[in-house]
């Protein structure tokens, strides 16, 4: 048998059992690099909106100053805007 | 249909004098005095713009804490004019924000920006995805020796891959909650695997060769064709199926459901 | 699977409150005495998901009430069958008490507006929400209710008083009626009409819910916001409809800027004492 199909025979071997419950680690299958994040609680519904009429739309809110749409950002990009490194410097 | 020509003009006419502002002809179809009507028709107007932002704000958080309100809410206008949602269900509007950002004139100096909202879109999507069943074991554990190479995997419907050039998961994750926007790296590039377990959200960084298996294993191939010669994919196989992101395979030729 | 708990039918005799998000935790762990709970429907079409979840939690303990907002039940669009089938299947898996869309229409030419926007009354605009509504409830193999929508603009070509619409809707197409009485007073208020000429003019027997919920003065008039206590004229309102009506199953609906659970709870409860002292000889605990 080749490498490759040793391989996926062991792998296949080590998920079914895990599947079956026949591993005592449930810890067998972490991540190769990095750790998990979990972010885990349900996000609102939007179509609330649909009914609150208006509300969601801050009534007669004024708009913001004409051009600061269009200009550098305003939020937490100043923490990391022009730090990063651009990509392919690897 | 039924003959509601007259309805369907008005409504026409109506939703054309919403999104436009040249509203004044539409006066001639309200009824009480027409200066007070257009005022009105406008509370209408600033509402389905308003729930459109809503809707992208609450699918794209980190994007919009990180562009501040009011370059969220220019993109957003501009996004929803030029894509209305297609859909009753304002929870499934935005998934063409990313490639608007990607693209947008004012966000140039943020290339990364539209690769983050692509994690958000994915995040966003898991969270609605359809509920898959488990793997069956049993049967995968029938699959003969020789078949083995052959297998091919479903995933779960929550599951994707998010590949970037930027670091996106440590700007995302800097954008949480409790976070201040600084990220703990400043370099990528970030692949990283979305899916949905015990009814939450997950994220991991996958290493470049798992990402590549990953990628291959979602687009179809078996594990023969996903396996990349010399290395040892058991821990990236392992952690796809505990996560339950695997939900069914097919042990034939061509790839099945 | 495991076992499920039967549906639970309202108390028509209490008050019930819209669910939303904030509050999930909150009445997950308090179990607080509430004739039902109220959800966008839409809000849970996914076939998964934590939103679906807490849902299925929730419907062991209280009788739901499946409130739509994308139907467009007033559109000359086609009606979206995959909306409803999305529908159906929320309705089969939550067995809902009460089902009840909105009496206006939200999208034209395949775009959606997000937005319950208002019909001409007129004798084709009935004509074609009645088909709509006859549509859905064949679908659903049930009686939905449609709930009468505040309207900011009034249409040149109307003919019919809004109440006589709504009546008429639900006298040809046997459906029941969501009786708004915030939309009733902001339309009212707003167009210098009676709110009472809709009372009048609905079949008491028809109405099989109320919506009770807050909205704010403006420059342009009143507005609708479900982000506000109910009003002292909404609830004279209340108090004199279900005198007439007797009671039925009330919600309390609080969209934006939502509250702590103890407010909602505490408008809840006014509700509750106004419902009680309905409870005429006769009429009581249906």
């Amino acid at each position: 048998m080749n490498p490759k199909r040793a391989l996926i025979r062991s792998a296949l071997a080590g998920v079914i059992a895990a599947g079956l419950g026949q591993l005592a680690s449930a810890h067998d299958g972490e991540p190769a690099a990095g750790k998990e994040k979990c972010y885990g609680i349900a996000k609102a519904g939007q179509n609330d909106c649909g009914t609150a009429t208006h509300a969601c739309a801050g009534l007669a809110k004024k708009d913001n100053a004409p051009d600061e749409w269009k200009y550098v950002p305003k939020g937490t990009c100043a923490k990391l805007g022009g730090k990063l490194k651009p990509p392919g410097g690897k | 249909m039924s003959g509601a020509e007259a309805l369907a003009r008005l409504q026409a006419e109506f939703a054309a004098a919403l999104v436009a502002e040249g509203d004044a002809g539409f006066a001639s179809r309200l009824a009480g005095e027409p200066s007070l009507a257009l005022r009105r028709l406008a509370i209408y107007r600033r509402a389905v713009e308003a729930n459109r932002r809503g809707a992208l704000r609450s699918a794209y958080p980190v994007v919009a804490r990180l562009v501040g309100e009011a370059f969220f809410g220019e993109a957003a206008r501009r996004f929803a004019r030029d894509c209305p949602p297609d859909d009753a269900d304002l929870n499934r509007f935005g998934g063409g924000f990313p490639a608007f950002l990607a693209a947008y004139p004012h966000a140039s100096e943020l290339p990364w920006l539209g690769d983050v909202a692509r994690l958000e879109w994915a995040w966003h999507e898991a969270l609605m995805a359809a509920d898959s069943p488990g793997l069956d074991y049993a049967a995968l554990a029938r699959v003969g020796e020789a078949a083995q190479p052959r297998v091919r995997f479903r995933f779960h419907a929550a599951v994707r891959l998010v590949r970037s050039s930027w670091p996106v998961l440590a700007i995302w994750e800097a954008n949480q909650p409790g976070r201040d926007g600084t990220p703990d790296r400043e370099e990528g590039a970030d692949d990283v695997l979305v899916w949905r377990e015990d009814e939450r959200v997950r994220a991991a960084l996958l290493a470049p060769p798992e990402a590549d298996f990953v990628a291959r294993l979602m687009e179809g191939a078996s594990l023969e064709e996903a396996a990349a010669d010399g290395w040892d994919f058991s821990a990236a196989l392992g952690h796809l199926a505990a996560g339950g992101m695997l939900a069914g395979f097919s042990a034939g030729t061509p790839a099945a459901s | 699977m495991p076992a499920r708990h039967p549906a639970r039918a309202p108390d028509p005799g209490r008050a019930g409150i819209g669910l939303r998000t904030p509050h999930f935790e909150a009445l997950a762990g308090r179990r607080p005495a509430l004739s039902f709970l109220e959800v966008h429907s839409e809000n849970y079409f996914a076939d998964g998901g934590p939103a679906l979840a807490w849902l299925e939690r929730f419907r062991a303990d209280y009788a739901v009430s499946l409130h739509g907002v994308g139907l467009s039940l007033g559109s000359t669009d086609p009606l979206d069958r995959g909306h409803l089938a999305r529908l159906a299947r929320l309705a089969a898996r939550i067995e809902p008490a009460l089902v009840s869309e909105h009496l206006c229409w939200s999208s034209v030419g395949g775009a959606h507006l997000g937005e319950l926007l208002p019909l001409p009354y007129t004798q084709e605009a009935l004509d074609h929400v009645c088909a709509r509504v006859a549509e859905v409830q064949e679908y659903l193999g049930r009686r939905i209710l449609v709930e009468n929508v505040s309207a900011y603009v009034r249409f040149a070509s109307s003919t019919i008083p809004e109440g006589e619409f709504v009546a008429e809707v639900a006298r040809r197409t046997g459906c029941g009626v969501l009786l708004d009485l915030n939309n009733a007073w902001v339309n009212a208020a707003n167009h210098g009409t009676d709110p009472r000429d809709l009372l009048r003019a609905i079949d008491p027997a028809s109405v099989g819910e109320i919506h009770l919920a807050g909205h704010e003065v403006t420059p342009d008039g009143l507005v609708d916001t479900h982000g506000a206590p109910v009003s002292p004229e909404v609830w004279a309102l209340f108090a004199e409809a279900v005198g007439s009506l007797g009671p039925v199953p009330t919600l309390v609906e609080w969209d934006t800027d939502i509250p702590p659970l103890d407010v909602l709870l505490a408008e809840a409860g006014r509700a509750d004492a106004i419902l009680a002292r309905a409870r005429v000889p006769g009429r009581a605990a249906a």
